[in-house]
């Protein structure tokens, strides 16, 4: 989606018609697939030390795996548009960290719901605790809950950018753990199901799982950078009085002014 | 019916809600720019 009025801003890497466009089709797709054409097999989600009640509750695996990934994706673009304010600040960036680390919480929620459901079936307990993968996304989780804390304390500004964009790169960190988490675990509780062997899914479950990612990768840039141009937007004070910076006056040629100070500052992070 | 179809339900309608909410207030806050814009353009 382009921007109606364009504010000044960075260029988007990726269209937002192609991320909206794929999103809109691979993700139905895959969803389809996974009922239609993704079969039920017990090498497929099951590991050696837990089985699930049933087989047709893996279905879930089609959603809640990619939905992770498109959730550390957009943490992930939080944390490299952070370092990329921390070096050039520049408000878009600091409004692309803030959306990377506000969609990655969105996704999250999700994944923290359905891998409850999950577990639910596969474990008999809607949370594992010795489970060192849910550990590890419940820190990243919360540790990104705290970046809303911290930034929401702060008045608006480059101080508050600043400490934002240095608090989404630290939690970066946690998202490589998070993934490895699983394999340097004592105790696999987890399903491990993407493997170098590649012999736990079947060809059409791979398939059908690579077009979830990539239909939920794409969802997440698309998501992205809605959020991102409507927060310009609001920054510069258009159409959302509440999310306006105080002292800033509605423009009436398509930028946003302060009432107290020329450098703009104040009127230019959201 | 498939045994534990009701976990898959409920797994695929909190992420559909979820999604749905989400893009539906993002929709509406730039459609609420959208016409304010419009509406300091024409006034």
């Amino acid at each position: 989606m382009q921007p109606v009025f364009a504010p000044r801003t960075t260029r988007a890497r990726v269209s937002p018609r192609l991320a909206a466009a794929l999103a809109l089709v691979l993700v139905p797709l895959a969803l389809v697939l996974a009922f239609v054409w993704a079969p039920t097999t017990e090498i497929g989600l099951i590991d050696g030390t837990s089985r699930m009640q049933y087989d047709f509750p893996q279905k879930i695996f089609y959603l809640h795996v990619p939905i992770a990934m498109a959730a550390y994706l957009c943490f992930a673009a939080g944390a490299w548009n952070g370092v990329l304010y921390l070096l050039k600040e520049r408000e878009d960036y600091d409004v692309r960290s803030y959306a990377g680390v506000h969609s990655g919480m969105v996704f999250g929620t999700i994944v923290l719901l359905t891998g409850s459901i999950w577990a639910k079936v596969a474990w008999g307990t809607w949370w594992q605790w010795q489970d060192r993968q849910l550990l590890v996304f419940l820190t990243l989780y919360l540790f990104y809950g705290a970046y809303f804390v911290l930034r929401f304390s702060m008045d608006a500004g480059r101080a508050r950018a600043r400490v934002s964009a240095v608090y989404a790169v630290l939690g970066v960190a946690l998202v490589p753990l998070s993934f490895l988490a699983i394999r340097i675990a004592d105790t696999l509780i987890h399903p491990i199901v993407l493997t170098a062997d590649g012999d736990r899914l079947t060809g059409p479950m791979w398939a059908t799982f690579g077009l979830g990612v990539a239909g939920f990768a794409a969802m997440a840039v698309w998501m992205l950078q809605l959020e991102t141009v409507g927060k310009l937007r609001a920054s510069r004070g258009y159409g959302c009085d509440e999310e306006r910076p105080a002292g800033v006056e509605a423009p009436a040629d398509g930028r946003a002014k302060t009432l107290s100070s020329t450098s703009g500052e104040a009127g230019v992070h959201a | 019916m498939h045994e534990g179809w009701e976990y898959v339900v409920a797994a695929y309608a909190v992420a559909g809600v979820t999604l749905g909410a989400w893009f539906g207030m993002i929709a509406t806050k730039l459609r609420r720019q959208l016409g304010a814009r419009e509406v300091r353009r024409d006034g």
